[in-house]
């Protein structure tokens, strides 16, 4: 009787010094696990404390122009921003209210130097009075940047041009773009423009690749090692469903550089189902598609459409870029870049380096690999073949350099399509690779695109040098 | 049979070493924190904040001493109690002056009460064990009054004011709450014959909990349920309405959740206040936020933000801390109130009258539950609920009836000397 | 007061070192020193009640003396447990709020009680109605107690032990 009572409340003592230590371990838990991430967090007011007495690091780009720079006046610092509309997307907005994006956000604790949070880093920190921000480099080249920009002017869409040997990108449009610095003022008309002009295509806009494809399933068609032969007769029925050139044509005998160079969707459907669609996933992936790309920005996930026991009908549209899989432009460019650059995808890079007010060297980035798409002779094989595609196509080319690229026309909505041209150009010690993407045009790709990417490629040979 | 006189004598020396110890802790704690936040608030310094610093530390120290000499019994409560106000009035000094002078009024009365609750006890304490009826009547009384004549302040109706003065009902009727069911388990054969025993004791739970739903306060009618709860567990035969009451607390909260608006708004918050991060999920990111950057030992006093934490200096005070004095001091805090705890059940354990028993078990509860719903409200391991930490916050209601509340528990842990034991009996 | 306030901001307040005053150095020194002090303040009170709970043997189980029952369990229609600890005191009766309530209508509500005193037991009848036996002899005013003393409440016996 008593001692039953006796165990009762030594039953409540224990629940409840259970409850009390489950606390306690909790806040180490959540000390150890998401206080950093909450710490860091946007909404997080401490991080805007510093601010305005804090001189903001500049943005530069690769030559050392400036991109984004602190001012003082009375009531602190203010942003000045050189092209808040043309680099928008990169540097990105800095707003008290909406908070920041672009590398104003991914980099703002260097650009805050408030990038040691660990004891000994604070202490040194607050020792030598550091109130002034690191300054950030960017790999972009502004004037290739303004360049690309004014030549997608007409169009929605992207354009995409990084150095395909240490994976720098050199400029990185998308149109509608922004203009940074009055954000807060038009805000809600930003956020309901049905064109979206705060999505970074480049990085995040999920398009249909349409013929683009064919690189990739070329890839994984001299991979598998089968026969390359075809006998185009203008059509390929795959289970009941007919697949067809364009304008219906049929080219006879074609192997895979001539299937490449008049974009024989037949010779891919056929070709598919003999790779299989195992195989044609496995080539994908290693191309980042349907994997999550590195980035500075953030990155939307291009999605694959194979599958294993993916049906046949499927299997083959996919193979020449019809069907569910969605790429981003920075993928594209990507993929050409690791073609031209002996298989090696290297990790996309938006910052150079970073800097201490008084120039010391803080961070160099060093190009790093991403993804070994192929081997070397196959990638130089495909290289070549790409280049062959350019000769017979020459909207693309230039004088003075062998460029290679392929286009896309992908179906969009209304009768009309995206436009696509990804390549390279090989210059002297070194490969630069592009994609551009035009939204809902009537023409093809070819018409529409590959101007536009001759002119870049004409700038590029003109003025890059790796520098 | 008795123990060598010499082995207790040890330990007594012992004891009184190690409490002159932690008077001097409490000493060092205070001096050293109140010289940072004068410090820091130097441009509100005058002459009445440095006699208030000299009375926080002059009475924490006067009361620590004085409850081995005045009173019988449990030596800890009032020390600890000291140890969490000194905590607590630290960041309320820092946050704004002037409520932490507010609060050194309230705590210089919350002594005075503490030990007034004790000696009112002695003096009346058979008195008052059969009295059920009257504990009820007060309790629904207060509320009552409080839901009619009230004034909503921060979505709950529970604020009276007289003057200049506001204060909240609900918290002193806990005081008589818990005395009722102190009574009703002491004279729990009474009503067991006459009353349908324990379905008497639930029926005025639930209408006091229903009270406290229409006015908002949610915290407070789990405190009670809590504090109900337990009294069952230990001193009442029926499992099978314990369980009942289990499941009456889910399907009640259920229906509450579908019938009252602002409980579905606080469980959204709870559950995504990123939703809605600048408005309703303001007051549990801020405070989520201050937790994350104050680290193990805290940014140091003065050196936080807790200006961006709302209600910094009551519902969240909790928060403001771990921000300023770190991770540790927060588990600190809960082990704190555990002891607390620990102490109230030892207490109940060792004291054979009913009344006395039943109300230190309940009056340890409902410290213990009120201190685990504020620090998991303000963790977002539960929805917030308005209430605030024993002791330690802002305002004067909850700590004036948290000394008294003390006071209680002091006096019903008298040791059971055969005089005072044979009296109290019925 | 003025002057007392520009005084601590010139003490305290001015950069010595790079951003760092004064007080920022006093503060997050003091941080630590802080957690430490409430730690060991939480520290001793645990090492307080511990010396508490050692001390107890005399108000606890540990006392040792107990009162085990004789009578057969299965003869009697109510529940009596086997054996009861004795604390400093004890009452005895039917009532449930006695420290031993037996639930025997033949007691009284109030029967008995055993007490520690001067470091004996006593056995003390509170002029029940039934009264109460002392190795057979009825119980008036309070009575020591030795070990093995057999007690007899109606018609249930105990044998008083005293363990150790």
């Amino acid at each position: 009787m008593k001692t039953k009572n006796r165990h009762r409340i030594l039953f409540l003592l224990v629940t409840v010094a259970v409850l009390f230590l489950s606390v306690s371990v909790y806040l180490v838990y959540f000390q150890l696990f998401q206080a950093d991430d909450l710490a860091a967090h946007n909404l997080n007011r401490r991080n805007y404390i510093d601010e305005t007495v804090v001189d903001r690091g500049n943005i530069l780009d690769r030559n050392g122009a400036v991109l984004a720079e602190s001012v003082p006046s009375e009531t602190g610092y203010t942003r000045l921003l050189t092209y808040p509309v043309d680099l928008a997307h990169i540097v990105g907005y800095n707003s008290v209210t909406y908070g920041k994006s672009g590398i104003e956000q991914s980099y703002n604790d260097y650009l805050l130097n408030i990038q040691d949070r660990d004891v000994v880093g604070r202490l040194r920190q607050v020792v030598t009075d550091d109130s002034q921000g690191n300054h950030v480099t960017l790999s972009i080249d502004h004037r290739l940047q303004l360049y690309a920009n004014q030549l997608l002017a007409p169009y929605l869409g992207s354009i995409v041009v990084l150095d395909a040997s240490t994976g720098e990108v050199l400029a990185m449009s998308s149109n509608p773009s922004f203009d940074s610095v009055s954000l807060d003022q038009n805000w809600s008309w930003i956020i309901e423009d049905q064109t979206a002009p705060l999505l970074n295509r480049a990085t995040q806009g999920l398009y249909i690749p349409g013929s683009i494809m064919k690189i990739i399933s070329a890839v994984a068609i001299e991979e598998s090692g089968i026969d390359q032969q075809y006998v185009d007769q203008g059509q390929e029925t795959v289970t009941g469903y007919t697949f067809i050139n364009y304008n219906n044509l049929a080219y006879g005998e074609v192997d895979l550089t001539s299937a490449l160079v008049h974009s024989v969707n037949t010779y891919f459907a056929n070709k598919s189902l003999l790779v299989g669609a195992d195989k044609m996933a496995e080539v994908a992936k290693r191309f980042m598609i349907g994997e999550v790309i590195p980035f500075d920005l953030r990155t939307a996930r291009s999605s694959s459409a194979y599958s294993s026991g993916m049906s046949e009908v499927d299997l083959a549209a996919a193979a020449f870029g019809q069907g569910t899989t969605q790429v981003t432009p920075l993928n594209m460019a990507l993929a050409s870049g690791a073609i031209a650059n002996g298989g090696t995808m290297m990790k996309p890079q938006l910052v150079k380096e970073i800097r201490s007010p008084q120039n010391s060297l803080i961070r160099r980035v060093t190009p790093e690999v991403l993804s070994q798409v192929t081997s070397r002779p196959i990638a130089d094989e495909l290289k070549a073949d790409l280049q062959t595609v350019v000769e017979a196509n020459p909207a693309a080319g230039v004088w003075g350099a062998v460029v290679g690229g392929k286009t896309g026309t992908a179906e969009s909505q209304d009768g009309l399509v995206h436009a696509w041209f990804t390549g390279f150009i090989p210059l002297e010690d070194r490969d630069v690779s592009l994609a551009v993407v035009l939204e809902n045009q009537t023409l093809m790709g070819g018409d529409a695109a590959s101007p536009i990417a001759a002119a870049l490629f004409q700038w590029i040979l003109n003025n890059y040098d790796g520098n | 049979m008795r123990r060598p006189r010499l082995a207790e004598f040890a330990a007594r020396n012992k004891q009184r070493e190690y409490f002159s110890n932690v008077k001097l802790l409490t000493f060092m704690f205070q001096l050293l924190s109140m010289g940072l936040v004068l410090l820091n608030s130097r441009q509100s310094l005058n002459v009445n904040t440095l006699v208030f610093t000299g009375l926080l530390i002059g009475l924490t120290y006067l009361s620590n001493v004085l409850v081995m000499r005045y009173t019988k019994g449990d030596n800890y409560l009032i020390i600890i109690a000291n140890m969490l106000f000194s905590i607590g009035i630290v960041m309320l000094y820092r946050i704004n002056p002037a409520l932490g002078q507010r609060q050194l009024l309230f705590y210089a009365l919350g002594i005075a009460v503490f030990y007034a609750s004790y000696y009112f006890l002695k003096y009346t304490g058979r008195f008052w064990q059969n009295k059920t009826f009257l504990f009820l009547g007060l309790s629904v009384a207060m509320l009552l009054v409080t839901l009619v004549f009230g004034r909503t302040l921060g979505g709950a109706t529970n604020w009276i004011g007289v003057g200049n003065v506001q204060f909240q009902p609900s918290e002193f009727t806990k005081i008589t709450f818990a005395f009722f069911i102190a009574a009703f388990y002491a004279n729990h054969d009474f009503f067991q014959k006459k009353l349908g025993g324990s379905l008497f004791l639930m029926g005025a739970t639930y209408l006091l909990i229903g009270i406290f739903f229409l006015q908002g306060e949610l915290g407070t009618a789990v405190v009670f349920f809590a504090a109900m709860i337990c009294a069952m567990i230990a001193f009442d035969k029926s499992r099978l309405l314990l369980a009942a009451n289990i499941g009456l607390a889910f399907a009640g909260l259920y229906l509450a959740y579908l019938l009252f608006d602002h409980i579905q708004v606080r469980f959204d918050i709870w559950l995504d206040p990123w939703a809605d991060p600048d408005g309703k999920g303001y007051q549990i990111l801020q405070s989520l936020f201050a937790i994350a950057s104050g680290g193990l030992f805290g940014r140091g006093i003065g050196l936080g933000s807790p200006g961006s934490i709302p209600l910094a200096h009551s519902d969240f005070i909790f928060a403001s801390i771990i921000e300023e004095m770190g991770i540790f001091m927060g588990i600190a805090i809960s082990l704190l109130y555990l002891i607390v705890f620990y102490r109230g059940l030892k207490i109940s354990l060792a004291q054979p009258n009913r009344f006395y028993k039943v109300l230190s078990l309940v009056i340890s509860m409902m410290f213990a539950a009120q201190a685990a719903i504020v620090i998991g409200g303000v963790l977002k391991l539960i929805p917030l609920t308005g209430m605030v930490l024993p002791f330690m916050a802002h305002g004067g209601s909850s700590l004036l009836s948290s000394f008294i509340l003390l006071g209680v528990l002091q006096y019903s842990s008298i040791e059971q000397y055969p005089e005072v034991e044979l009296e109290d009996e019925e | 007061m003025d002057t007392i306030v520009s005084l601590i901001e010139r003490i305290f307040y001015t950069k010595l070192i790079g951003s760092l005053d004064l007080y920022t150095m006093l503060a997050t020194l003091f941080k630590y020193v802080f957690v430490i002090i409430v730690l060991y303040f939480i520290y001793l009170i645990v090492r307080m009640i511990y010396l508490d709970i050692e001390q107890m043997p005399s108000d606890s189980r540990g006392s040792g003396a107990y009162l085990h029952l004789i009578t057969q369990q299965t003869k009697l229609p109510f529940d009596v447990q086997r054996e009861y600890p004795l604390y400093q005191i004890n009452t005895i009766g039917r009532d449930a709020s006695n420290h031993i309530a037996i639930a025997y209508p033949y007691l009284s509500g109030k029967h008995a009680s055993i007490f520690l005193k001067d470091g004996s037991y006593y056995i003390e009848d509170h002029a029940s109605a039934n009264g109460t036996l002392l190795n057979g002899q009825k119980v008036d005013g309070a009575l020591p107690l030795k070990n093995k003393d057999i007690l007899t409440f109606v018609d249930v016996e105990f044998l008083f032990m005293v363990g150790e």
